[in-house]
Protein backbone atom coordinates (compact mmCIF):
# COMPACT_ATOMS: atom_id res chain seq x y z
CA UNK A 1 0.00 0.00 0.00
CA UNK A 2 1.55 3.46 -0.56
CA UNK A 3 1.39 6.24 1.46
CA UNK A 4 -1.06 9.25 1.68
CA UNK A 5 0.26 11.61 -0.94
CA UNK A 6 0.46 14.82 -0.55
CA UNK A 7 -2.35 16.76 -1.65
CA UNK A 8 -4.69 15.03 -4.02
CA UNK A 9 -5.43 11.32 -4.55
CA UNK A 10 -6.08 12.81 -8.38
CA UNK A 11 -4.81 15.51 -10.04
CA UNK A 12 -5.33 17.08 -13.67
CA UNK A 13 -2.78 19.39 -15.08
CA UNK A 14 -4.15 21.04 -18.04
CA UNK A 15 -5.20 18.64 -19.74
CA UNK A 16 -5.68 18.84 -23.98
CA UNK A 17 -7.10 16.33 -26.18
CA UNK A 18 -8.59 16.83 -29.18
CA UNK A 19 -10.62 13.84 -31.39
CA UNK A 20 -10.81 13.44 -34.96
CA UNK A 21 -9.40 16.91 -35.10
CA UNK A 22 -11.85 18.30 -32.83
CA UNK A 23 -10.44 20.29 -29.47
CA UNK A 24 -12.45 18.29 -26.87
CA UNK A 25 -10.49 18.80 -23.42
CA UNK A 26 -8.67 22.34 -23.69
CA UNK A 27 -6.59 22.60 -20.49
CA UNK A 28 -8.20 21.15 -17.86
CA UNK A 29 -7.60 21.44 -14.39
CA UNK A 30 -8.87 20.00 -11.38
CA UNK A 31 -7.52 17.23 -7.81
CA UNK A 32 -9.99 15.22 -6.31
CA UNK A 33 -9.23 14.63 -2.31
CA UNK A 34 -9.38 11.51 -0.77
CA UNK A 35 -12.25 9.87 0.39
CA UNK A 36 -15.00 12.89 -1.55
CA UNK A 37 -17.36 12.59 -3.98
CA UNK A 38 -16.20 14.47 -6.91
CA UNK A 39 -19.08 15.76 -9.24
CA UNK A 40 -18.16 16.32 -12.78
CA UNK A 41 -21.18 18.36 -14.47
CA UNK A 42 -21.60 19.34 -18.63
CA UNK A 43 -23.52 18.90 -21.61
CA UNK A 44 -23.37 15.44 -23.08
CA UNK A 45 -20.83 15.82 -26.03
CA UNK A 46 -18.70 17.86 -23.64
CA UNK A 47 -15.72 16.00 -23.09
CA UNK A 48 -17.13 14.35 -19.48
CA UNK A 49 -16.36 10.79 -20.51
CA UNK A 50 -13.38 11.96 -22.19
CA UNK A 51 -11.58 13.33 -19.26
CA UNK A 52 -12.47 10.39 -17.14
CA UNK A 53 -10.85 7.85 -19.55
CA UNK A 54 -7.87 10.29 -19.22
CA UNK A 55 -8.11 9.18 -15.60
CA UNK A 56 -7.67 5.22 -16.45
CA UNK A 57 -5.48 5.96 -19.26
CA UNK A 58 -8.04 4.40 -21.47
CA UNK A 59 -6.81 7.73 -23.42
CA UNK A 60 -3.91 9.51 -23.30
CA UNK A 61 -3.58 13.11 -23.45
CA UNK A 62 -2.42 15.14 -26.13
CA UNK A 63 -0.82 17.52 -23.56
CA UNK A 64 -1.11 17.73 -19.84
CA UNK A 65 -0.76 15.39 -17.02
CA UNK A 66 -2.54 13.15 -14.80
CA UNK A 67 -1.58 12.23 -11.91
CA UNK A 68 -3.28 8.81 -9.13
CA UNK A 69 -2.14 9.25 -6.04
CA UNK A 70 1.04 11.05 -7.13
CA UNK A 71 1.82 8.93 -10.18
CA UNK A 72 2.01 10.69 -13.54
CA UNK A 73 0.27 8.04 -15.56
CA UNK A 74 -0.48 9.93 -19.46
CA UNK A 75 3.16 8.34 -20.23
CA UNK A 76 3.24 5.29 -18.44
CA UNK A 77 3.37 2.05 -20.16
CA UNK A 78 0.35 -0.32 -20.64
CA UNK A 79 1.53 -2.57 -18.20
CA UNK A 80 2.98 0.03 -15.64
CA UNK A 81 -0.63 1.69 -16.16
CA UNK A 82 -2.02 -1.88 -15.16
CA UNK A 83 -0.53 -1.59 -11.48
CA UNK A 84 -2.62 1.84 -11.02
CA UNK A 85 -5.78 0.58 -12.26
CA UNK A 86 -5.88 -2.05 -10.17
CA UNK A 87 -6.52 0.18 -7.58
CA UNK A 88 -9.12 1.81 -9.39
CA UNK A 89 -12.23 0.85 -10.96
CA UNK A 90 -14.68 2.20 -13.88
CA UNK A 91 -18.45 1.98 -14.03
CA UNK A 92 -19.47 2.36 -18.19
CA UNK A 93 -21.98 4.18 -19.10
CA UNK A 94 -24.02 0.92 -20.39
CA UNK A 95 -22.23 -1.01 -17.84
CA UNK A 96 -19.79 -2.73 -20.26
CA UNK A 97 -20.80 -6.19 -18.98
CA UNK A 98 -19.05 -9.05 -20.96
CA UNK A 99 -22.12 -10.10 -22.47
CA UNK A 100 -20.80 -14.09 -23.49
CA UNK A 101 -19.86 -14.28 -19.35
CA UNK A 102 -22.94 -14.68 -16.95
CA UNK A 103 -23.46 -12.04 -13.67
CA UNK A 104 -21.73 -14.54 -11.73
CA UNK A 105 -18.91 -14.50 -14.31
CA UNK A 106 -18.75 -10.68 -14.54
CA UNK A 107 -18.03 -10.00 -11.09
CA UNK A 108 -15.39 -13.14 -10.50
CA UNK A 109 -13.51 -11.73 -13.52
CA UNK A 110 -11.62 -9.57 -11.77
CA UNK A 111 -10.78 -11.79 -9.25
CA UNK A 112 -10.24 -14.47 -11.41
CA UNK A 113 -7.59 -12.27 -13.44
CA UNK A 114 -5.73 -10.65 -10.78
CA UNK A 115 -5.88 -12.64 -7.66
CA UNK A 116 -5.43 -16.62 -6.82
CA UNK A 117 -8.17 -16.62 -4.61
CA UNK A 118 -10.06 -20.65 -4.32
CA UNK A 119 -13.48 -21.01 -5.78
CA UNK A 120 -15.10 -20.79 -2.62
CA UNK A 121 -13.28 -17.58 -1.57
CA UNK A 122 -14.20 -15.78 -4.84
CA UNK A 123 -18.05 -16.62 -4.69
CA UNK A 124 -17.83 -15.33 -1.19
CA UNK A 125 -16.58 -12.19 -2.74
CA UNK A 126 -19.02 -12.31 -5.72
CA UNK A 127 -22.12 -12.33 -2.99
CA UNK A 128 -20.52 -10.10 -1.12
CA UNK A 129 -20.36 -7.74 -4.10
CA UNK A 130 -23.56 -7.98 -5.27
CA UNK A 131 -25.19 -7.77 -1.53
CA UNK A 132 -23.56 -4.18 -1.54
CA UNK A 133 -24.71 -2.75 -5.07
CA UNK A 134 -28.54 -4.49 -3.61
CA UNK A 135 -28.88 -7.36 -5.71
CA UNK A 136 -29.93 -11.08 -4.62
CA UNK A 137 -27.37 -13.22 -5.93
CA UNK A 138 -29.33 -15.98 -6.13
CA UNK A 139 -31.18 -14.27 -8.35
CA UNK A 140 -29.09 -12.65 -10.61
CA UNK A 141 -25.95 -15.01 -10.52
CA UNK A 142 -26.52 -17.46 -14.00
CA UNK A 143 -28.15 -14.96 -15.73
CA UNK A 144 -26.48 -13.34 -18.78
CA UNK A 145 -26.50 -9.68 -19.31
CA UNK A 146 -28.87 -9.44 -22.17
CA UNK A 147 -31.69 -10.97 -19.58
CA UNK A 148 -31.26 -7.60 -17.22
CA UNK A 149 -32.68 -4.19 -16.99
CA UNK A 150 -30.40 -1.25 -17.31
CA UNK A 151 -30.90 -0.39 -13.53
CA UNK A 152 -29.80 -3.86 -12.74
CA UNK A 153 -27.12 -4.07 -15.60
CA UNK A 154 -25.65 -0.76 -14.07
CA UNK A 155 -25.65 -2.47 -10.67
CA UNK A 156 -23.86 -5.79 -11.53
CA UNK A 157 -21.27 -3.52 -13.16
CA UNK A 158 -20.83 -1.78 -10.02
CA UNK A 159 -20.36 -4.64 -7.87
CA UNK A 160 -17.75 -5.81 -10.48
CA UNK A 161 -15.64 -2.16 -10.40
CA UNK A 162 -15.99 -3.13 -6.87
CA UNK A 163 -14.58 -6.75 -6.32
CA UNK A 164 -10.84 -5.57 -6.58
CA UNK A 165 -12.10 -3.08 -3.38
CA UNK A 166 -10.73 -0.50 -6.08
CA UNK A 167 -9.65 3.33 -3.77
CA UNK A 168 -10.88 5.14 -6.79
CA UNK A 169 -13.99 4.22 -8.13
CA UNK A 170 -15.03 6.71 -11.55
CA UNK A 171 -18.22 6.45 -12.68
CA UNK A 172 -19.06 7.27 -16.29
CA UNK A 173 -23.32 8.45 -16.17
CA UNK A 174 -24.23 6.20 -13.79
CA UNK A 175 -27.87 7.25 -14.14
CA UNK A 176 -28.27 7.55 -18.03
CA UNK A 177 -31.04 5.19 -19.19
CA UNK A 178 -32.69 4.53 -15.99
CA UNK A 179 -35.91 6.47 -14.87
CA UNK A 180 -35.28 9.14 -12.09
CA UNK A 181 -36.51 7.53 -8.99
CA UNK A 182 -33.61 4.65 -9.81
CA UNK A 183 -31.23 7.62 -10.93
CA UNK A 184 -31.44 8.65 -7.13
CA UNK A 185 -31.38 4.89 -6.12
CA UNK A 186 -28.03 4.95 -7.91
CA UNK A 187 -26.86 8.09 -6.75
CA UNK A 188 -27.31 7.07 -3.25
CA UNK A 189 -25.98 3.80 -3.83
CA UNK A 190 -22.90 5.74 -4.74
CA UNK A 191 -23.01 7.70 -1.45
CA UNK A 192 -23.42 4.66 0.57
CA UNK A 193 -20.59 2.94 -0.96
CA UNK A 194 -18.02 5.68 -0.78
CA UNK A 195 -19.17 6.10 2.70
CA UNK A 196 -18.70 2.42 3.79
CA UNK A 197 -15.32 1.62 1.85
CA UNK A 198 -14.04 5.16 2.18
CA UNK A 199 -13.50 5.31 -1.79
CA UNK A 200 -12.79 8.19 -3.49
CA UNK A 201 -15.19 8.57 -6.26
CA UNK A 202 -15.53 11.16 -9.50
CA UNK A 203 -19.22 10.91 -10.68
CA UNK A 204 -19.37 12.22 -14.42
CA UNK A 205 -23.17 13.34 -15.51
CA UNK A 206 -25.72 15.83 -16.39
CA UNK A 207 -28.03 14.62 -14.00
CA UNK A 208 -27.40 17.32 -11.32
CA UNK A 209 -30.41 17.47 -9.20
CA UNK A 210 -30.03 13.78 -8.46
CA UNK A 211 -26.08 14.41 -7.92
CA UNK A 212 -26.07 17.34 -5.58
CA UNK A 213 -27.35 15.80 -2.72
CA UNK A 214 -24.35 13.30 -2.80
CA UNK A 215 -21.67 15.65 -3.62
CA UNK A 216 -19.12 16.88 -1.96
CA UNK A 217 -17.80 19.11 -4.52
CA UNK A 218 -18.95 20.32 -7.91
CA UNK A 219 -17.22 21.09 -11.20
CA UNK A 220 -18.89 22.38 -14.23
CA UNK A 221 -17.05 21.26 -17.81
CA UNK A 222 -18.07 23.79 -20.76
CA UNK A 223 -15.81 24.44 -23.71
CA UNK A 224 -13.05 21.90 -22.84
CA UNK A 225 -12.17 24.13 -19.31
CA UNK A 226 -13.45 23.74 -15.64
CA UNK A 227 -15.90 26.45 -15.67
CA UNK A 228 -16.67 26.43 -12.27
CA UNK A 229 -15.87 24.20 -9.17
CA UNK A 230 -17.21 24.62 -5.54
CA UNK A 231 -19.70 22.95 -2.83
CA UNK A 232 -22.53 22.09 -4.47
CA UNK A 233 -24.56 24.79 -1.93
CA UNK A 234 -21.97 27.23 -3.45
CA UNK A 235 -22.16 25.85 -7.32
CA UNK A 236 -26.19 26.48 -6.75
CA UNK A 237 -26.05 30.22 -5.41
CA UNK A 238 -23.42 30.82 -7.86
CA UNK A 239 -23.70 33.70 -10.39
CA UNK A 240 -21.25 32.46 -13.16
CA UNK A 241 -23.05 32.75 -16.70
CA UNK A 242 -21.67 28.73 -17.49
CA UNK A 243 -23.42 27.60 -14.36
CA UNK A 244 -26.52 29.50 -14.72
CA UNK A 245 -27.26 28.64 -18.10
CA UNK A 246 -26.29 24.93 -17.21
CA UNK A 247 -28.26 24.57 -14.29
CA UNK A 248 -31.23 26.59 -16.10
CA UNK A 249 -30.85 24.41 -19.15
CA UNK A 250 -31.55 21.33 -17.33
CA UNK A 251 -34.13 21.48 -14.77
CA UNK B 1 -12.93 17.82 -55.34
CA UNK B 2 -14.45 15.87 -58.14
CA UNK B 3 -15.22 12.24 -57.05
CA UNK B 4 -12.06 11.14 -59.92
CA UNK B 5 -9.73 13.28 -58.32
CA UNK B 6 -10.77 11.81 -54.66
CA UNK B 7 -10.44 8.27 -56.26
CA UNK B 8 -6.62 9.42 -57.23
CA UNK B 9 -5.71 10.24 -53.74
CA UNK B 10 -7.08 7.23 -52.45
CA UNK B 11 -5.34 5.30 -55.19
CA UNK B 12 -2.02 7.01 -53.93
CA UNK B 13 -2.77 6.65 -50.19
CA UNK B 14 -3.60 2.86 -50.93
CA UNK B 15 -0.29 1.06 -50.29
CA UNK B 16 0.60 3.49 -47.48
CA UNK B 17 -2.39 2.43 -45.84
CA UNK B 18 -1.82 -1.12 -46.21
CA UNK B 19 1.54 -1.35 -44.84
CA UNK B 20 0.40 0.70 -42.07
CA UNK B 21 -2.25 -2.17 -41.69
CA UNK B 22 0.15 -5.14 -41.91
CA UNK B 23 2.53 -2.97 -39.76
CA UNK B 24 -0.31 -2.41 -36.42
CA UNK B 25 -1.42 -6.21 -37.14
CA UNK B 26 2.35 -7.52 -37.04
CA UNK B 27 2.72 -5.53 -33.69
CA UNK B 28 -0.34 -7.04 -32.58
CA UNK B 29 1.19 -10.20 -33.06
CA UNK B 30 4.32 -9.28 -31.89
CA UNK B 31 2.46 -8.35 -27.97
CA UNK B 32 0.56 -11.48 -28.27
CA UNK B 33 3.75 -13.79 -28.73
CA UNK B 34 5.06 -11.43 -25.78
CA UNK B 35 2.53 -12.72 -23.59
CA UNK B 36 3.10 -16.50 -23.95
CA UNK B 37 5.83 -15.84 -21.87
CA UNK B 38 3.03 -14.89 -18.96
CA UNK B 39 2.10 -17.76 -17.09
CA UNK B 40 -1.29 -16.07 -16.31
CA UNK B 41 -2.13 -15.87 -19.85
CA UNK B 42 -2.26 -20.05 -20.31
CA UNK B 43 -5.71 -20.87 -19.67
CA UNK B 44 -7.10 -23.54 -20.56
CA UNK B 45 -10.40 -23.45 -20.50
CA UNK B 46 -10.34 -20.41 -22.80
CA UNK B 47 -7.80 -21.63 -24.96
CA UNK B 48 -10.50 -24.98 -25.24
CA UNK B 49 -13.52 -22.79 -25.89
CA UNK B 50 -11.98 -21.07 -28.69
CA UNK B 51 -10.64 -24.34 -30.23
CA UNK B 52 -14.38 -25.92 -29.93
CA UNK B 53 -15.92 -22.85 -31.93
CA UNK B 54 -13.13 -22.51 -34.15
CA UNK B 55 -11.61 -26.19 -34.92
CA UNK B 56 -15.29 -28.77 -33.83
CA UNK B 57 -17.47 -26.45 -35.54
CA UNK B 58 -15.88 -26.29 -38.64
CA UNK B 59 -15.49 -30.08 -39.37
CA UNK B 60 -18.83 -30.54 -41.40
CA UNK B 61 -18.62 -27.87 -43.50
CA UNK B 62 -14.81 -28.55 -43.86
CA UNK B 63 -15.80 -32.31 -44.34
CA UNK B 64 -18.59 -31.85 -47.20
CA UNK B 65 -16.41 -29.18 -48.96
CA UNK B 66 -13.05 -31.20 -48.79
CA UNK B 67 -14.94 -34.26 -49.94
CA UNK B 68 -16.72 -32.69 -52.94
CA UNK B 69 -13.71 -31.33 -54.22
CA UNK B 70 -11.90 -34.17 -53.77
CA UNK B 71 -13.88 -35.83 -55.96
CA UNK B 72 -13.93 -33.19 -58.73
CA UNK B 73 -9.76 -32.92 -58.40
CA UNK B 74 -9.91 -36.48 -59.22
CA UNK B 75 -12.19 -36.28 -62.45
CA UNK B 76 -10.29 -33.11 -63.61
CA UNK B 77 -6.62 -34.68 -63.54
CA UNK B 78 -8.54 -38.04 -64.90
CA UNK B 79 -9.74 -36.11 -67.75
CA UNK B 80 -6.07 -34.44 -68.55
CA UNK B 81 -4.51 -38.10 -68.24
CA UNK B 82 -6.92 -39.29 -71.08
CA UNK B 83 -5.55 -36.94 -73.28
CA UNK B 84 -2.03 -38.67 -73.23
CA UNK B 85 -3.09 -42.31 -72.99
CA UNK B 86 -5.29 -44.39 -71.06
CA UNK B 87 -2.71 -46.13 -69.56
CA UNK B 88 -1.22 -42.72 -67.20
CA UNK B 89 -5.14 -42.71 -65.82
CA UNK B 90 -3.78 -44.59 -63.22
CA UNK B 91 -1.51 -41.43 -62.25
CA UNK B 92 -5.11 -39.90 -61.52
CA UNK B 93 -4.86 -41.17 -57.41
CA UNK B 94 -0.60 -40.30 -57.19
CA UNK B 95 -0.99 -36.40 -58.67
CA UNK B 96 -4.49 -35.91 -57.00
CA UNK B 97 -2.98 -36.75 -54.06
CA UNK B 98 -0.47 -34.31 -53.75
CA UNK B 99 -2.25 -31.56 -55.00
CA UNK B 100 -4.54 -32.46 -52.25
CA UNK B 101 -1.49 -32.26 -50.11
CA UNK B 102 0.15 -29.40 -51.40
CA UNK B 103 -2.04 -27.34 -52.23
CA UNK B 104 -5.88 -27.81 -51.79
CA UNK B 105 -6.18 -28.92 -48.35
CA UNK B 106 -4.16 -25.99 -46.79
CA UNK B 107 -5.95 -23.34 -48.91
CA UNK B 108 -9.38 -24.13 -49.07
CA UNK B 109 -9.66 -25.60 -45.16
CA UNK B 110 -8.26 -21.98 -44.23
CA UNK B 111 -10.88 -20.41 -46.76
CA UNK B 112 -13.17 -21.80 -45.18
CA UNK B 113 -11.85 -21.45 -41.25
CA UNK B 114 -11.74 -17.30 -42.37
CA UNK B 115 -14.89 -16.94 -43.96
CA UNK B 116 -16.82 -18.79 -40.63
CA UNK B 117 -14.13 -18.69 -38.13
CA UNK B 118 -12.59 -14.87 -38.82
CA UNK B 119 -15.56 -13.37 -39.64
CA UNK B 120 -17.44 -14.49 -36.43
CA UNK B 121 -13.87 -13.42 -34.00
CA UNK B 122 -13.96 -10.18 -35.92
CA UNK B 123 -17.67 -9.60 -35.13
CA UNK B 124 -17.61 -10.81 -31.61
CA UNK B 125 -14.43 -8.52 -30.61
CA UNK B 126 -15.71 -5.76 -33.16
CA UNK B 127 -19.16 -6.09 -30.93
CA UNK B 128 -17.29 -5.52 -27.85
CA UNK B 129 -15.55 -2.67 -29.03
CA UNK B 130 -18.32 -0.42 -29.65
CA UNK B 131 -19.67 -1.59 -26.48
CA UNK B 132 -17.12 -0.72 -24.11
CA UNK B 133 -16.35 -4.03 -23.40
CA UNK B 134 -12.87 -3.60 -24.55
CA UNK B 135 -12.08 -0.47 -22.51
CA UNK B 136 -13.44 -2.33 -19.48
CA UNK B 137 -11.05 -4.83 -19.98
CA UNK B 138 -8.32 -2.39 -20.36
CA UNK B 139 -9.71 -0.54 -16.80
CA UNK B 140 -9.71 -3.95 -14.87
CA UNK B 141 -5.81 -3.95 -16.05
CA UNK B 142 -6.76 -7.43 -18.38
CA UNK B 143 -5.26 -7.00 -21.51
CA UNK B 144 -7.37 -7.28 -24.26
CA UNK B 145 -4.55 -8.60 -25.92
CA UNK B 146 -3.97 -11.54 -23.38
CA UNK B 147 -7.10 -12.39 -22.77
CA UNK B 148 -9.24 -12.25 -25.97
CA UNK B 149 -6.07 -12.69 -28.94
CA UNK B 150 -4.09 -15.33 -27.38
CA UNK B 151 -6.73 -17.84 -27.08
CA UNK B 152 -7.79 -17.52 -30.33
CA UNK B 153 -4.29 -17.30 -32.04
CA UNK B 154 -3.54 -20.31 -30.17
CA UNK B 155 -6.86 -22.37 -30.97
CA UNK B 156 -6.21 -21.70 -34.95
CA UNK B 157 -2.96 -22.80 -35.04
CA UNK B 158 -3.64 -26.00 -33.32
CA UNK B 159 -7.10 -26.63 -34.67
CA UNK B 160 -6.34 -25.04 -38.44
CA UNK B 161 -3.40 -28.00 -38.87
CA UNK B 162 -5.59 -30.65 -37.80
CA UNK B 163 -8.77 -29.43 -40.00
CA UNK B 164 -5.87 -29.65 -42.34
CA UNK B 165 -5.38 -33.37 -42.06
CA UNK B 166 -8.85 -34.23 -41.92
CA UNK B 167 -9.46 -32.95 -45.01
CA UNK B 168 -6.25 -33.92 -46.68
CA UNK B 169 -7.57 -37.62 -45.62
CA UNK B 170 -11.14 -36.52 -46.45
CA UNK B 171 -10.18 -35.17 -50.39
CA UNK B 172 -8.18 -37.90 -50.67
CA UNK B 173 -11.22 -40.29 -50.10
CA UNK B 174 -13.42 -38.54 -52.46
CA UNK B 175 -10.68 -39.23 -55.01
CA UNK B 176 -10.70 -42.86 -54.50
CA UNK B 177 -14.25 -42.87 -54.70
CA UNK B 178 -13.95 -41.79 -57.89
CA UNK B 179 -10.84 -43.53 -58.82
CA UNK B 180 -12.84 -46.62 -57.66
CA UNK B 181 -16.22 -46.11 -58.71
CA UNK B 182 -15.99 -44.22 -62.09
CA UNK B 183 -12.67 -45.20 -63.52
CA UNK B 184 -12.51 -48.54 -62.73
CA UNK B 185 -8.84 -48.68 -61.00
CA UNK B 186 -9.01 -51.06 -58.40
CA UNK B 187 -9.54 -49.94 -54.60
CA UNK B 188 -5.34 -51.59 -53.79
CA UNK B 189 -4.36 -50.26 -56.95
CA UNK B 190 -5.68 -46.65 -55.68
CA UNK B 191 -3.97 -46.53 -52.80
CA UNK B 192 -0.72 -48.03 -53.65
CA UNK B 193 -0.66 -44.93 -56.80
CA UNK B 194 -1.72 -42.54 -54.09
CA UNK B 195 1.39 -42.91 -51.89
CA UNK B 196 3.74 -43.91 -54.29
CA UNK B 197 4.42 -40.20 -54.91
CA UNK B 198 3.78 -38.65 -51.81
CA UNK B 199 6.68 -37.90 -49.29
CA UNK B 200 6.87 -36.59 -45.97
CA UNK B 201 7.86 -32.77 -47.05
CA UNK B 202 4.03 -32.86 -49.07
CA UNK B 203 2.65 -33.53 -45.96
CA UNK B 204 4.78 -31.09 -43.90
CA UNK B 205 4.62 -27.85 -46.28
CA UNK B 206 0.92 -28.12 -46.24
CA UNK B 207 0.91 -28.45 -42.62
CA UNK B 208 3.76 -25.05 -42.48
CA UNK B 209 0.93 -23.62 -45.06
CA UNK B 210 -1.65 -23.98 -42.33
CA UNK B 211 0.40 -22.92 -39.84
CA UNK B 212 1.16 -19.91 -41.47
CA UNK B 213 -2.46 -18.94 -42.68
CA UNK B 214 -3.85 -19.52 -39.07
CA UNK B 215 -1.80 -16.69 -38.20
CA UNK B 216 -2.80 -14.78 -40.19
CA UNK B 217 -6.40 -15.51 -39.64
CA UNK B 218 -6.20 -14.75 -36.86
CA UNK B 219 -4.23 -11.81 -36.69
CA UNK B 220 -5.88 -10.44 -38.85
CA UNK B 221 -9.60 -11.37 -37.17
CA UNK B 222 -8.46 -9.88 -34.35
CA UNK B 223 -6.64 -6.40 -35.47
CA UNK B 224 -9.92 -6.00 -37.63
CA UNK B 225 -12.71 -6.59 -34.57
CA UNK B 226 -10.00 -3.83 -32.09
CA UNK B 227 -10.40 -1.22 -35.01
CA UNK B 228 -14.16 -1.10 -35.37
CA UNK B 229 -16.10 1.78 -35.03
CA UNK B 230 -19.54 2.95 -35.94
CA UNK B 231 -22.46 1.31 -34.35
CA UNK B 232 -23.48 -2.13 -35.71
CA UNK B 233 -22.88 -0.94 -39.02
CA UNK B 234 -19.14 -0.71 -38.38
CA UNK B 235 -19.36 -4.00 -37.38
CA UNK B 236 -20.84 -5.37 -40.40
CA UNK B 237 -17.83 -3.43 -42.61
CA UNK B 238 -15.17 -4.60 -40.26
CA UNK B 239 -16.29 -8.15 -40.66
CA UNK B 240 -16.38 -7.73 -44.62
CA UNK B 241 -12.90 -6.54 -44.27
CA UNK B 242 -11.67 -9.08 -41.61
CA UNK B 243 -12.78 -11.45 -44.74
CA UNK B 244 -11.54 -9.91 -47.36
CA UNK B 245 -8.11 -9.33 -46.01
CA UNK B 246 -7.54 -12.49 -44.82
CA UNK B 247 -8.42 -14.17 -48.49
CA UNK B 248 -6.52 -12.26 -49.96
CA UNK B 249 -3.03 -12.46 -47.54
CA UNK B 250 -3.57 -16.31 -47.37
CA UNK B 251 -3.98 -16.80 -51.12
CA UNK B 252 -0.74 -14.37 -51.45
CA UNK B 253 1.10 -16.22 -48.52
CA UNK B 254 0.34 -19.31 -50.71
CA UNK B 255 1.71 -18.08 -53.86
CA UNK B 256 4.86 -17.35 -51.97
CA UNK B 257 5.55 -20.52 -50.27
CA UNK B 258 4.78 -22.44 -53.43
CA UNK B 259 7.48 -20.58 -55.55
CA UNK B 260 9.58 -20.79 -52.31
CA UNK B 261 9.32 -24.64 -51.75
CA UNK B 262 9.40 -25.07 -56.08
CA UNK B 263 12.50 -23.40 -56.20
CA UNK B 264 14.06 -25.20 -52.79
CA UNK B 265 13.06 -28.45 -54.44
CA UNK B 266 10.56 -29.26 -51.26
Amino acid sequence: MTQEPQGAVIEVRDLHKALGGRPVLRGVNLRVRRGEIFVVLGRSGGGKTVLLKHLVGLLRPDRGEVFIEGTEITRLPERALDRVRLRMGMLFQEGALFDSLTVFENVAFPLREHTRLSFREIRRRVRECLKMVGLRSEEVEGLYPEALSGGMKKRVALARALALRPQIVLYDEPTSGVDPAMGREIHGLIARLSRELEVTSVVVTHDWESAFPIADRVALLEGGRIAAEGPPEEFQASEDAAVRAFLQRDS
Amino acid sequence: MTTLQGYGQALRRWPFEFFAYIGEATLLLAEALRWLAYPGTWRFGRIALQLERIGWGSFPVVAAISLTIGMAVAFQTAYQMQKFSFSTQIYTASFSTLMIFREIGPVLTALIVAGRAGAAITAELGAMKITQQIDALRAMAASPVRVLVVPRLLALVIGLPLLTVFADVLGVFGGFLVGVTQLGIGPRLYGEMAITLLAFKDVGTGLLKAFVFAVIIAVISCHQGFRTEGGAEGVGRSTTWAVVITFLLIIAADSFFTAIFYFTGQ
